[in-house]
């Protein structure tokens, strides 16, 4: 019995690291080019996962036309944000600082007109998935968040290839180790950037989509992107490979402290977990397993 | 005075208070910090446990709250002023939470997310002024000595800097600490300004006001900052917003300042008695003049 | 007094990389006190890197440094500034928030002898060191031919009188040494000769050392009393300014690069 609840503590753990894996490589993407935090990431999965919702239900649709509609919208929103809030900020050369501080006003600033458009309430999805858990020797495994993971492995492999085989790809890649390199390939800078982005969102839309399903929609739906960004920092800035582990590792350690000690501790011991990798490992996980030298994405 | 009035004006000066020190952290040093919420939240506990457990009078609570902040300000400056911005502040935020935290979690001597009640609600405007007054000319004496040069310096071009010869360190933990002060007494004003407080009055939606004010004022403008303390608090009160709207409006504020004048309305215009002096002087002319004609 | 025996800065052996890059390769440096000299070498030789060094922005991996018989490998900028080395950068790094005035008071007061605790009080104490510094900044500004700019800010000045202002907030923290990185890069010749001569004054007047790294060959020519040549890290030649021009290995690397 205790070994069948540890079990069932790992799989939950594991689900909720898909969670902040799909968001924190959306994260760490953006952070890879533009070198800041972009908390904004949180507004397009909360908004996401509205907009899911209510295509889902006002078309009458199934989970896949859902996720499709919510990888676009999510991209677009993505690059939307980054036009209005963050180019003109670039365009001055303005200090990383301000798009940071924007990112997170563009965050709040959506969030709380959501609430005072529809108050605090929780929307619920109508069932998109035929089963809500499956059962297996005693064990619960909710179907959401297999199918997240499904999500996330798919979404992460798609990634793969687009920055290892196509020449946006090499772009981004290469913007992510000097920003302006793939200026000197002929390709325009705005371009790599909008794209980025555009993939950001997207990740995000399916964040949003499999948040809203588990979680139900409300407007602070967003605020899990603290999460993404202490499995970026964990996992070695901007590394993709390095966040990916580090969100599972960071979902394990989270069940594992809610489970045996208690939840209020819970946030502290994440904190406490990525001041200390900021101070004595800033290379992160990515560092520790040789994944990537630094700040960039070449290596996964 | 109407006591509608009087009490806007008492919370609107506390806030003021939390103002400078949010100024002289992330204005002149650019250190932008979440974690002034954290400093109010020990400021304002300490003086209402201080009171409900202990009778302590609020002077005494005040006190204790400075010197609480102060301690744990060392720890936390010296553990997370190493960090670069974003991380920086990050860890501030983990900070304020921890404190929120840590004020739920021992509820059976904080009251936990019940708070605490029974709070005389004592301190009365020209207090709230006067503290107010004494924490405007000590930011002003920052701002004007090499204290606020080497602010500056640092927000600049932190390296160049420290091959100038400041202790970018030792000066930003100065910083982080005169600024903890600040928000612990604005904290202990609070705290005795309200029959009641709760860990949640110190969220990160506080942080927000504070660093909108702040950005908006100008970050190199004392005068800025105050005014915008002194309209962003008002204004929401004077035209009834609700929590939501205030918000709504506050980040977008932010949004469009950073995109369209990020330093600020005031820039780094100050206001000084100088100037005021002539503009006086002037209109004594002036009038003379029109006296003379 | 002038002490030309002593040797008020040693560089000995030392040695920096970066990654695979071996910017200072063993190189030696001896500099007496009083004199005004010079280091030349192709782009990418180390000079910068060897400033780095000598002010405690980087520490070398191998080798030491002294300054007044002092070991001050692995001090930090900041002492190391109180020690009585300063310098400029090759690319101009003012401070764009503070304007002419107050860069260059900044300098000049850091050292004042005011706490924390005193200056926000706003003690009598502050005001009249503060009003001391203020003379300093003038005289400073005036040595450069900035007077009358106290106002401007920083990035509204024209090219050459920011590499001036950069000097001028050297001075300000009254070194013994000053380290001056590429002075007359991107000026005119006028200003190159009118550079020429603040440099040659500031070295009478303040009776201080000078160590700078120049391209403008005729400059170096003129002004230095001793030159170092830098090439790949290492130092290859030492020595006055006419010998050093006939050194086969100086031709070499000029000619061979
Ligand atoms: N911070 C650094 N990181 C990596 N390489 C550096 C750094 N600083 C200097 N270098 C390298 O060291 C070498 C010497 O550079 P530098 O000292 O700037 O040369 P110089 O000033 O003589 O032109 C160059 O190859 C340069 O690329
Ligand atoms: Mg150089």
């Amino acid at each position: 019995m205790v070994k069948c609840l540890l079990l069932q503590q790992i799989i939950n753990g594991l689900s909720l690291g898909s969670v902040y894996a799909l968001i924190a490589v959306g994260f760490a993407l953006v952070f890879s080019i533009l070198k800041f935090s972009n908390f904004s990431h949180g507004s397009v999965i909360m908004l996401s996962a509205y907009l899911g919702l209510w295509f889902s239900n006002n078309f009458n649709v199934g989970l896949l036309p859902t996720l499709l509609v919510c990888i676009l919208g999510g991209g677009t929103l993505a690059v939307i944000i980054e036009k209005i809030g963050f180019k003109p900020i670039r365009d001055k050369e303005g200090p990383l600082i301000y798009l940071f501080v924007v990112s997170i006003a563009i965050s709040m600033f959506l969030q709380y007109l959501m609430t005072a458009l529809l108050g605090g309430r929780f929307f619920i999805y109508k069932p998109l998935l035929k089963t809500s858990a499956w059962r297996v020797a005693g064990l619960t495994i909710p179907v959401v968040n297999l199918a997240m993971l499904g999500a996330s492995v798919i979404a992460l492999a798609i990634l793969l290839y687009v920055l290892y085989r196509t020449t946006i790809g090499i772009a981004i890649r290469a913007a992510s180790t000097d920003l302006f390199t793939p200026n000197l390939l002929g390709i325009n800078i705005d371009l790599v950037v909008s794209v980025t982005f555009f993939i950001s969102g997207a990740l995000a839309g399916i964040s949003g989509l499999f948040l809203g399903m588990s979680l139900n929609v409300y407007p602070q739906l967003g605020g899990l992107v603290m999460k993404a960004f202490i499995a970026t920092v964990i996992g070695g800035l901007g590394s993709l490979g390095g966040a990916v582990i580090a969100s599972f590792m960071l979902g394990l350690l989270e069940t594992m402290i809610t489970a045996y000690i208690g939840g209020a501790v819970t946030p502290m011991v994440s904190f406490a977990v990525m001041i200390l990798f900021l101070l004595f490992k800033p290379e992160g996980v990515a560092g520790l397993l040789g994944l990537s030298s630094g700040t960039t994405t070449q290596k996964l | 005075m109407s006591s509608y009035l009087t009490s806007v004006l008492i919370f609107t000066g506390i806030n003021l208070i939390a103002v400078l020190g949010m100024f002289l952290l992330m204005g002149l040093t650019g250190l932008l910090s979440f974690g002034q919420v954290g400093f109010m939240a020990i400021g304002a506990y300490a003086a209402a446990l201080g009171y409900t457990k202990f009778g302590l009078p609020f002077g005494i609570g005040l006190l204790i709250g400075i010197v609480i902040s102060l301690l744990v300000g060392l720890v936390i400056g010296t553990v997370t002023l190493k960090l670069k911005n974003d991380y920086f502040a990050l860890a501030t935020y983990g900070f304020s939470e921890v404190i929120k935290n840590v004020l739920i979690y021992f509820s059976s001597f904080t009251g936990g997310s019940m708070g605490v009640f029974g709070i005389p609600a004592s301190v009365t405007l020209p207090l709230v002024a006067v503290i107010f007054l004494v924490g405007l000319v000590i930011t002003r004496n920052f701002k004007v000595t090499k204290l606020g040069r080497n602010s500056l310096a640092i927000r600049n071009d932190e390296l160049a800097a420290q091959v100038m010869g400041i202790n970018v360190f030792k000066h930003k933990l100065s910083v982080f600490l005169l600024s903890a002060v600040f928000g612990s007494v604005a904290g202990s004003l609070l705290a005795f300004a309200t029959y009641y407080i709760e860990p949640n009055l110190f969220d990160w939606n506080r942080s927000i006001s504070l660093i909108v004010i702040v950005f908006f004022g100008g970050i190199n403008s004392l005068t800025g900052a105050v005014t915008a303390g002194l309209a962003l608090t008002l204004l929401p009160e004077v035209l009834h917003f609700g929590a939501e709207w205030r918000m709504v409006i506050y980040t977008f504020i932010i949004i469009v300042t950073m995109i369209f004048r990020p330093t600020g309305l005031f820039g780094r215009w100050e206001i000084s008695g100088r100037q005021m002096m002539d503009w006086f002087r002037n209109r004594g002319q002036r009038s003379a003049a029109r006296g003379r004609g | 007094m002038k002490n030309e025996q002593g040797t008020i800065l040693h560089v000995d052996n030392v040695t920096m990389r970066f990654g695979g890059v071996v910017a200072v390769n063993g190189a030696n440096i001896r500099l007496r006190r009083g004199r005004l000299a010079g280091i030349i070498g192709p782009n990418g030789a180390g000079k910068t890197t060897m400033f780095n060094l000598i002010s405690g922005v980087y520490t070398p991996v191998e080798g030491e440094i002294r300054f007044k018989d002092q070991a001050i490998t692995g001090k930090s900028p900041d002492e190391i500034t109180h020690l009585g080395i300063s310098r400029t950068f090759q690319n101009i790094r003012l401070f764009e928030g503070l304007n002419v005035y107050d860069n260059v008071k900044m300098a000049a007061s850091c050292r004042s002898e005011y706490s924390f605790l005193e200056a926000i009080l706003g003690l009598p104490k502050v005001w009249k060191l503060e009003r001391e510094v203020a003379s300093e900044v003038e005289y400073y500004l005036d040595l450069v031919g900035l007077s009358g700019y106290e106002k401007v800010w920083p990035e509204n000045l024209a090219y050459g009188l920011q590499r001036k202002l950069e000097i001028a907030r050297a001075l300000a923290s009254k070194p013994e040494l000053l380290l001056l990185d590429e002075p007359a890069a991107g000026l005119n010749p006028t200003e190159v000769q009118e550079l020429m001569e603040i440099i040659r004054h500031i070295h009478k007047e303040l009776d201080i050392t000078i160590l700078l790294i120049e391209h403008h060959m005729d400059m170096v020519m003129s002004i230095c009393e001793e030159l170092w040549v830098m090439n790949f890290g290492a130092v290859i030649a030492n020595g006055d300014p006419e010998s050093v021009q006939q050194d086969p290995e100086v031709l070499k690397a000029y000619l061979g690069s």
